[in-house]
C-alpha cells in the first residue's frame, strides 16, 4: 500500500503531466495523420527524452503508443485509410459505416472500443502485479534465453506467407547486434577495420533509418492525394457508447484478446485483432454483416489494438524482454537510465512500476477527453500533404540521430538503413523482424554467457521447469506452425489438381 | 502480412540477401578471433558465428521459395527482367533525398542549427513543387517550431554554428544555447 501511495506522489508532478499531456494529445495526432506512426515518432523523440527522468520519458512514449492507436482509427474509418498499420481491420467497418452516412457514430465507438481496451489491460495489469512479481524473479539468466528464442520464433512464424523474410532479417538484426568490440575478450568483430565501426551500431541510428528516413523517402517519393472529408454535423455522439453497452461480450473477449496476444512476446497488436474479429464473427447473430458495417467489428479490432500496450509492459518490466518494436525502444530509455527490467524491477523500483501504471491509466482517460471535443480539429490534421509530411519527418530524423553523438557517420548509417528500409517497403516485407532481432540478439548473447557458466552441456539449458516448460511451448508452436504449412500446401495442390 | 504473389524486385533482394550471407560466412575467420584452449561456446566467434549461419539458411531458404514463387507464374505473367532492373533503379531514387539530407548534416556545424532547418525546409518544399507562398510560410514555421522545440526546450545537444563566434559574447551564448 505503502508503494502504491508514494507512485501517486508522481501525479504531484508538472513534468509528467505534461508528459502525460504531450504523449496523449501528440499521440492522437501523430496516429490521425496516415504516414507517421507511433514507431516513427518514438524513433524521433527517444533521443530528447535521455536527458529526461525516467518516469517522464517513458510517459511520454508510453502516451503516444497508445493514444496513437485511438487516432489511427479517424482516418481509417473517414476515408478507407488507416492511421497506423494496427488500424487496417478497422476500415473494413468503420469505412462501411462512414459510406452508410454514420461516421460519427462508426467514430465514437471507435474511440469507446479502444478506451475500453486501453482501461480493461491496465486493471489487469495492476491486479497481475503480485502474480508477476513473485513469478519474475524465478527466471534465470536460461529461462530468459529460452523466454528471448520464443519470442523471436513468434516473430517469424507470426509473419504468415512471409516467414524465411522475416527469418532473414531476425538473423539479420542478430548479426548487426554483434558487431563492435565485445565485452568478455574485448576483441574486435565485424568491424573490418573502421573504427567508426568498433562501438558497434546504435540502436537508434538503426531505427531512426529503418522506420522515420524509410517512411520519408516513401512519402517524398509519392504524391499528395486530397481525399474527400465526410460531414459528421448533425450526427449524434452517443450512440457508439450504446453499441458498446449492446456489445459487451465481444468487448470483454476483444480486451481479453488484446492482453493474451500483448504479454506474449512477438505476437502483438496483429494477431491480437485478428482473433478478436474472427470471434466476433462467430459469436455475432448476423456475421453477414461484417465487413459492411458491423458495430462489432469496430469494436473487435480497436478493443483488443487498444489492450496490447499496456500487457505489452509486462515481458518488457518482468523479463526485460519486448514482444515488439515499440517496447523494444523503450527498453533504451530505461538502459540509459540503469533501471534494468527484469525480475529485480519489482523489488528495486516498485514505485517506479506502479507510477507507471498509473500513467497509462490517465494517458487513457485523457486521450479520451481530447477525442471527444478535438475530432473536428483532427480532421484538417489528415490532410496534411504527403509529401511536405515526408520533408518534415525527415527533417525531425536529423534531430534524433545527430543529437546522440553529433556524428556524421551516424547520420550515414541512418540514410543508409533508410534506403534500405525504403527497399523492404516497396517490396513489402516486414520491417520490425530487424529491431526484435538487435534487441533480442543482444539479450540472448549475454543471457546465452551467463548460463553458459553453470551448464555442462545444452540439454543444461532445459533442466529447470521454467525453461523446460518454454521449450515445450517452442515445439508445439513449431509442430503447428509446420503442421498448418503442409496443410496449406496440400490445399494447394488439391485446387491445382481440381482445375 | 500474407503475401503469396510474386512482387517485381523479389529475386533481386533474395540474390542480394543470398550474397550477403555467404560474404559473412567468407568473413567469420577474419573478422572475429579464435582461441586456442577456450571452449566452442565461450569464444568470441561463436555467436556471431551462430547468427550468420541463421542468416544464411534463412536467406537460402528464401531464395528458393521466391525461385519457386517466379518459376510457377504461367507463360504469359513470366518475371520480366526489364522490369526487375526497373525495380532495381527505383531503388535509387532516394540517393537524391540522402544527399539533400547529408548535405544538411554538414550545413548544421556551419549555419547552426536554425539557419541550417530554416534552408532544409524551404529549398526541400521548393524541391517536391509547392509554389505557394503560404506552404512556404508554413514551411519556415514547422522549421522554426522544430528548432524552438528540441533545442531551445528540449535542449537536445546539437552543434552550435561556428558563425556564433563571429558574434558579440552575450550574443554568442544566447545563439549557442538556444539556437
Amino acid at each position: 500500500m505503502d508503494v502504491l501511495l508514494q507512485s501517486l506522489d508522481i501525479f504531484t508532478r508538472l513534468d509528467v503531466w505534461f508528459a502525460l499531456l504531450v504523449g496523449s494529445i501528440g499521440g492522437v495526432i501523430i496516429g490521425a495523420i496516415p504516414g507517421v506512426g507511433p514507431a516513427v515518432a518514438i524513433a524521433i523523440l527517444l533521443p530528447a527524452t535521455y536527458s529526461m527522468e525516467p518516469i517522464v520519458g517513458i510517459t511520454l512514449l508510453i502516451g503516444i503508443y497508445g493514444a496513437s492507436m485511438y487516432g489511427g482509427a479517424i482516418p481509417a474509418i473517414l476515408i478507407n485509410t488507416p492511421g497506423t498499420p494496427v488500424n487496417a481491420l478497422t476500415t473494413y467497418d468503420g469505412y462501411s459505416m462512414t459510406k452508410q452516412g454514420r461516421a460519427r457514430r462508426a467514430l465514437t465507438l471507435a474511440y469507446w472500443s479502444s478506451f475500453f481496451g486501453g482501461i480493461f489491460s491496465v486493471i489487469c495489469l495492476m491486479l497481475m502485479t503480485s502474480v508477476i512479481a513473485q513469478v519474475a524473479p524465478l527466471f534465470g539468466s536460461r529461462d530468459i534465453l529460452m523466454a528471448a528464442i520464443l519470442g523471436l520464433v513468434l516473430v517469424i512464424i507470426s509473419h504468415r506467407g512471409q516467414s524465411l523474410i522475416a527469418g532473414v532479417l531476425v538473423f539479420l538484426g542478430m548479426f548487426i547486434s554483434t558487431i563492435g568490440m565485445e565485452s568478455i575478450r574485448y576483441t574486435k568483430r565485424f568491424t573490418f577495420d573502421q573504427s567508426w565501426l568498433n562501438s558497434g551500431m546504435d540502436l537508434i541510428t538503426v531505427l531512426l533509418g529503418l522506420f522515420a528516413m524509410s517512411q520519408a523517402f516513401v512519402l517524398l517519393l509519392g504524391n499528395d492525394s486530397k481525399v474527400p472529408m465526410p460531414d459528421l454535423k448533425g450526427q449524434s455522439k452517443r450512440e457508439g457508447f450504446y453499441d458498446l453497452m449492446k456489445y459487451k461480450t465481444v468487448a470483454v473477449i476483444s480486451a481479453s484478446m488484446g492482453v493474451i496476444m500483448g504479454i506474449i512476446p512477438g505476437v502483438g497488436e496483429f494477431l491480437a485483432q485478428f482473433f478478436s474479429y474472427n470471434i466476433a464473427n462467430n459469436i455475432s447473430k448476423k456475421p453477414e454483416r461484417f465487413g459492411h458495417g458491423a458495430p462489432e467489428g469496430i469494436i473487435a479490432s480497436e478493443a483488443a489494438n487498444n489492450a496490447v500496450p499496456a500487457a505489452a509492459m509486462i515481458p518488457l518490466l518482468a523479463l526485460g524482454i519486448p514482444g515488439e518494436a515499440l517496447t523494444a525502444m523503450m527498453l533504451s530509455v530505461f538502459y540509459v537510465h540503469s533501471i534494468i527490467p527484469g525480475p529485480n524491477l519489482f523489488i528495486n523500483h516498485a514505485d517506479f512500476v506502479y507510477g507507471l501504471y498509473m500513467s497509462l491509466f490517465v494517458v487513457n482517460i485523457l486521450i479520451m477527453m481530447f477525442l471527444l471535443v478535438a475530432t473536428r480539429p483532427l480532421l484538417r490534421i489528415i490532410q496534411i500533404p504527403q509529401r511536405f509530411l515526408g520533408v518534415a519527418i525527415m527533417g525531425l530524423s536529423f534531430v534524433g540521430v545527430f543529437s546522440l553523438r553529433n556524428s556524421l557517420v551516424d547520420c550515414m548509417l541512418c540514410a543508409g538503413f533508410g534506403v534500405f528500409g525504403y527497399i523492404l517497403r516497396r517490396l513489402k516485407m516486414p520491417i520490425v523482424p530487424i529491431i526484435l532481432g538487435i534487441v533480442l540478439g543482444n539479450i540472448m548473447e549475454q543471457k546465452f554467457r551467463a548460463g553458459m557458466a553453470r551448464v555442462k552441456d545444452f540439454s543444461d539449458f532445459i533442466d529447470r521447469p521454467i525453461s523446460f516448460s518454454i521449450f515445450v511451448i517452442i515445439i508445439i508452436v513449431l509442430v503447428v506452425h509446420g503442421r498448418n504449412i503442409w496443410r496449406g500446401y496440400q490445399t494447394k495442390q488439391a485446387t491445382a489438381t481440381g482445375q | 502480412m500474407k503475401s503469396t504473389e510474386y512482387l517485381t524486385g523479389e529475386k533481386a533482394f533474395a540474390v542480394l540477401m543470398v550474397m550477403l550471407s555467404a560474404f559473412l560466412l567468407y568473413s567469420i575467420p577474419h573478422e572475429t578471433q579464435w582461441f586456442n584452449g577456450m571452449s566452442l561456446t565461450k569464444q568470441p566467434r561463436f555467436w556471431p558465428s551462430m547468427c550468420i549461419i541463421g542468416l544464411s539458411l534463412f536467406a537460402f531458404g528464401h531464395g528458393f521459395s521466391v525461385w519457386l514463387k517466379g518459376s510457377s507464374l504461367d507463360k504469359y505473367e513470366k518475371v520480366d527482367v526489364s522490369a526487375e532492373i526497373d525495380e532495381i533503379k527505383h531503388w535509387f531514387r532516394p540517393i537524391e533525398f540522402v544527399v539533400y539530407f547529408l548535405t544538411y548534416v554538414i550545413a548544421v556545424p556551419w549555419l547552426g542549427y536554425l539557419l541550417a532547418t530554416l534552408a532544409y525546409f524551404l529549398f526541400m518544399t521548393l524541391r517536391m513543387g509547392y509554389r505557394k507562398k503560404s506552404m512556404l510560410w508554413i514551411s519556415a514555421a514547422t522549421a522554426v517550431l522544430i528548432v524552438l522545440l528540441f533545442k531551445t526546450l528540449l535542449q537536445v545537444k546539437i552543434s552550435s554554428g561556428a558563425w556564433y563566434d563571429l558574434l558579440p559574447d552575450s550574443w554568442a551564448t544566447f545563439m549557442i544555447i538556444n539556437f
